[in-house]
């Protein structure tokens, strides 16, 4: 007896005890829920409401939707899969039809897990839950958060019915690559309505919630693949499927969306317009104010401009041995503009959007090397009467530069080819000739006409900035020498034709507006000098890969071959494309020769060029009235006799001349063609 | 109160106090609330209808209001742009001339401009102050052009751009309005109160209107149409022309001509604008004369 009373004592007080701890946890938990229901947020009746916001679509210059911001496509449960309903249902909460917002002991489980298994965490948020954090709650996690998250999921659980609320869950939870709510993402995925998806799709797709990034089935399709088989295994221990069913599903192999790189496509185009669309209108407008964007994008274009990069990124990793599974790849990036219009048609900004988001085309500013030239030779052929005939002296030099060393730029191949007219110093690229105009038209004359052809980024005021030692975009590149293309008439690069609010009312319009900048003729002599850089020069390459159509363009490369340059032109689409790291490091090839702009950028560009012009018409460039061309001599300037001059002896150049400009007489500056300013300078000493 | 209380020292007393009515009341209550809280959900559903009843009194924030928020603000900023061009249309339609568009356009608010309105605002202009916005002959063909569709004028601060687009957006011409300067011109082309001499710029070249009459009148027919194209200014003033002068100032291929009236009510001087080679042919006979 004696050894039972105390027993018995504790028994009593344990009753009391806990009789008393829950009155308590009554008490404080009646007061949370007092306390915590002021704060809490509306809820907006019917539930249906929070799916109905305005979507923003921008379209591309050919009509297609490129994308659709905000976008949800809601639909009701009676179009969509039952598979996918089901699917969902099992991973999520296999107890949502009976319970009233909360599974109490899943939850006690997990709270169990949380306090007394260290370093475990496990949820056991119903979906009406999951659907209150989502629409009212951020994602930070605190005991709190949950709590009214609880509240909130009663509150919807007493005002709207279950059907409403699966409804409102499956059209706004996210399964990543642009796709909110299961129309969108049953439609970026596997281009079907929800209402068509297959049990092996529509657990696929159930799947992704969890982490739409780490389950994204176009970038990790095995992954994804695993996902969908816990989700196939819950379906089948809640009795949705048979295990037959299931391991027939396993066998399969849904097959993606093969319009996938469509629905994405010009993402560092269409992130681009994004941010000038929010400098403009501002973030409310364009995420949620319904407008309708009218871009400049070409997809046809796009798509090439895509493909050329890839391709021609891979042959450069295979050029200088860099395997796929290497952590560090070149980059690229491509800009292509219509030139009479200034329209932007086609932007790749990198290797891969998904991979880094860094749009190059825009935002990278990088040393165009000898790509700046021809905004040199224009500046000499104004300023000092020059023309493609001039003779210029191929030799070491040394320019003194005030408050420092002498600037000795030396040539690529670092060889002298003594006499040569201005036509062949472009098309080789010779430096030291480079060196010896910049020196006679001032470095700042040269900035001008950079500037006045459209180049924004800064450049600094030295005498190498002729030699490309300033940092350009490629953007920036397009659009200055487009300018060349439309005979010096510039045209400001744009994203946007049109901009329409949700009825269709016209609030913003591009004007196409063109600004002379150049000198018509002249800018058709350095024109004529470009064509020269493809047909026989150091862009020699576009012509070998087949490219026949007129062009002009320039290659350019940076010291130590960080940077590999080419833009260039037909009379109607202006493109410049770039490769190099991000960090820097030199592209050099496996057998340790340097890839140039020639060898990296040039067959990028002509890969594109032949696709983005398949169809065009042919089209040479507009010769101005006051132009007549002469044969003149590579070396000594001066006309070729007879009819047929092509002989061994003469290397000929077409020159184009102004009326006023003659072969082999003194220019108004003194300089001859046919001598040397060099020599001239020497003399006058 | 002071409740007294003893312990049992009998087992059975234990027992016997363990299953009284009480405790087992407590246990079945609490027995029967939890079991139907996992049964019937009742506690979610007190909690879900209480929140139902506060709902309407409770603040509208979380994601979901704030993007309601953002709509809202986004639709009130497309309204006042949309709403700013709808001024801008109303105001194209409702100007009586150039100035009065260019006045009413903020920098960067933009109309369309019919053709017939740009018309009738061209021909109210002074032709010579119309001719220095674009020659007449210039305009007949850019309303000619298949490729001209619309006028596109664009509000800035000195007044406004007008541009004449083809079906694609592109400028095929381009017009600065500048409301200082156009008004001056217009000033120019106003009559003055008072006598030649008193205007700057006709110093010297003053004339009495017989002899400025009798040069002119010596010029080929062609020429003195190109020197006053529009005598009705002239014809409709009262009083006789005393003196005649010309301006040392050329515009736009224009030189302004002086007459000045005298009447009843003082003197006058009437301006029209003439072509600068014509006006250079009659400052030479006049030159002759004085000579």
């Amino acid at each position: 007896m004696k050894l039972f009373i105390p027993f018995l004592r504790s028994v009593r007080f344990l009753f009391y005890f806990f009789l008393a701890v829950s009155a308590s946890c009554i008490i404080i938990f009646t007061f949370l829920i007092f306390s915590a229901a002021k704060d809490l947020p509306r809820l907006p009746t019917p539930l249906s409401r929070i799916i109905e916001t305005p979507q923003t679509e921008i379209f591309a210059v050919t009509g297609e939707k490129i994308m659709t911001l905000g976008a949800r496509d809601p639909v009701p449960l009676s179009r969509v899969s039952p598979y996918f309903i089901k699917a969902v249902i099992a991973t999520e909460d296999h107890r949502f039809w009976d319970h009233h917002g909360i599974n109490k002991l899943r939850t006690l489980k997990a709270l169990f897990v949380t306090l007394f298994e260290p370093g475990k965490i496990q949820g056991a948020s119903t979906i009406t839950q999951q659907l209150a954090k989502n629409l009212f709650f951020s994602f930070k996690k605190s005991y709190l958060r949950k709590f009214r998250e609880l509240l909130v999921a009663f509150q919807i659980e007493a005002t709207s019915s279950k059907r409403e609320i699966l409804n409102a869950y499956i059209n706004q939870i996210s399964f990543g690559a642009g796709a909110q709510g299961i129309e969108k993402a049953s439609q970026i995925f596997f281009g079907k309505p929800a209402a068509d998806l297959t049990l092996g799709e529509a657990s696929l797709l159930a799947g992704l919630p969890k982490s739409p990034t780490r389950y994204n089935p176009f970038r990790y399709y095995d992954r994804a693949l695993r996902r969908r088989a816990v989700v196939l295994k819950r379906m089948v221990e809640v009795g949705y499927i048979t295990e037959q069913e299931a391991k027939d599903v396993l066998k399969t192999r849904p097959v993606l969306n093969s319009r996938k790189g469509d629905i994405r496509i010009g993402s560092y185009f269409i992130n681009a317009l994004i941010n000038r669309l929010v400098a403009k209108y501002g973030e409310d407008v364009v995420f949620h104010g319904g407008i309708k964007v009218f871009s400049t994008l070409d997809t046809r274009l796009q798509s090439a401009a895509e493909s050329s990069i890839k391709k021609g990124l891979e042959k450069v990793d295979k050029m200088m041995g860099i395997a796929k599974q290497d952590k560090i790849h070149p980059q690229g990036a491509l800009v292509a503009i219509d030139t009479s219009s200034g329209a932007i048609k086609a932007m790749v900004g990198g290797r891969d959007y998904y991979s880094s988001e860094y749009n190059r085309a825009v935002n990278s500013l990088r040393q165009p090397g000898s790509g700046f030239k021809p905004f040199l030779y224009y500046t000499a052929l104004e300023k000092l009467g020059l023309n493609g005939a001039s003779v210029m002296t191929d030799q070491p030099v040394s320019i003194p530069v005030k408050g420092g060393a002498d600037w000795r730029p030396e040539n690529f191949e670092r060889t002298y080819m003594g006499n040569m007219i201005l036509k062949k110093a472009l098309a080789l690229s010779v430096n030291t000739i480079a060196a010896q105009l910049v020196e006679m038209t001032g470095p700042d004359a040269v900035i001008k006409t950079a500037r006045d052809c459209g180049i924004t980024s800064p450049l600094q005021d030295v005498y190498s900035v002729s030699l490309g030692t300033s940092g350009v975009s490629p953007l920036d590149m397009a659009s200055a020498f487009s300018t060349f293309a439309t005979e010096g008439v510039r045209h400001r690069p744009f994203y946007v034709w049109r901009v329409e609010d949700p009825f269709g009312r016209v609030i913003d319009e591009h004007i196409v507006q063109g600004k002379r900048v150049l000198d018509p003729e002249t800018s058709f002599q350095v024109v004529d000098m470009m064509e020269a850089v493809i047909n026989r020069g150091s862009g020699k390459s576009v012509r070998a890969m087949g490219f026949t159509r007129p062009a002009a363009g320039k290659t350019g490369t940076s010291d130590h071959f960080n940077d590999a340059w080419f833009t260039g032109f037909t009379p109607s689409l202006c493109t410049s494309v770039w490769v190099g790291f991000d960090k820097q490091r030199a592209l050099i090839a496996k057998n340790h020769v340097g890839i140039t702009g020639g060898r990296g950028a040039a067959p990028i560009w002509t890969d594109f060029m032949k696709t983005a012009l398949e169809n065009a018409p042919l089209r040479d460039f507009s010769i101005p009235g006051g132009i007549r061309f002469e044969r003149a001599d590579a070396v000594t300037g001066c006309e070729v006799a007879g009819n047929n001059p092509l002989n061994n002896s003469h290397e000929v150049f077409k020159i184009p001349l102004k009326k006023n400009q003659v072969l082999c007489k003194t220019t108004g500056n003194g300089l001859e063609s046919g001598i040397a300013p060099g020599q001239n300078q020497g003399e006058q000493k | 109160m002071r409740i007294h209380w003893d312990e049992p020292f009998k087992i059975s007393e234990w027992f016997k106090r363990t299953i009284s009515i009480l405790n087992l009341t407590v246990i079945l209550i609490a027995a029967v609330l939890v079991f139907s809280e996992f049964r019937f959900d009742w506690c979610e559903r007190i909690i879900g209808n209480y929140l139902v009843t506060s709902n309407s009194t409770r603040p509208e924030t979380g994601a979901v209001w704030k993007v309601g928020k953002q709509a809202s603000s986004a639709h009130t900023y497309l309204n006042t742009i949309v709403n700013e061009r709808r001024h801008a249309e109303r105001y194209a339609r409702e100007a009586s001339s150039f100035s009065d568009l260019a006045s009413d356009l903020f920098p960067g608010q933009w109309t369309n401009l019919d053709k017939n309105q740009f018309k009738k605002f061209y021909l109210t202009m002074p032709v010579s102050v119309a001719s220095t916005m674009i020659q007449p002959m210039e305009l007949v063909w850019l309303f000619s052009r298949q490729d001209m569709k619309r006028i596109f004028c664009e509000g800035n601060l000195n007044g406004m751009e007008i541009y004449f687009l083809d079906s694609k957006n592109r400028v095929i011409h381009e017009i600065s309005f500048d409301k200082i300067k156009m008004a001056q011109l217009e000033k120019k082309e106003a009559p003055f109160k008072g006598q030649l001499e008193d205007i700057p710029g006709f110093e010297g070249h003053i004339y009495t209107g017989a002899v400025f009459f009798k040069a002119l009148l010596s010029l080929p027919k062609d020429m003195i149409s190109s020197l006053i194209s529009h005598p009705e200014k002239l014809l409709a003033e009262k009083g006789r022309i005393v003196k005649a002068g010309i301006s040392d100032e050329a515009e736009s291929g224009y030189i302004r001509l002086g007459f000045q009236f005298n009447n009843d009510a003082g003197s006058k001087v009437v301006f029209i604008k003439g072509r600068e080679w014509a006006v250079w042919r009659l400052n030479l006979l006049l030159s002759g004369e004085r000579r």
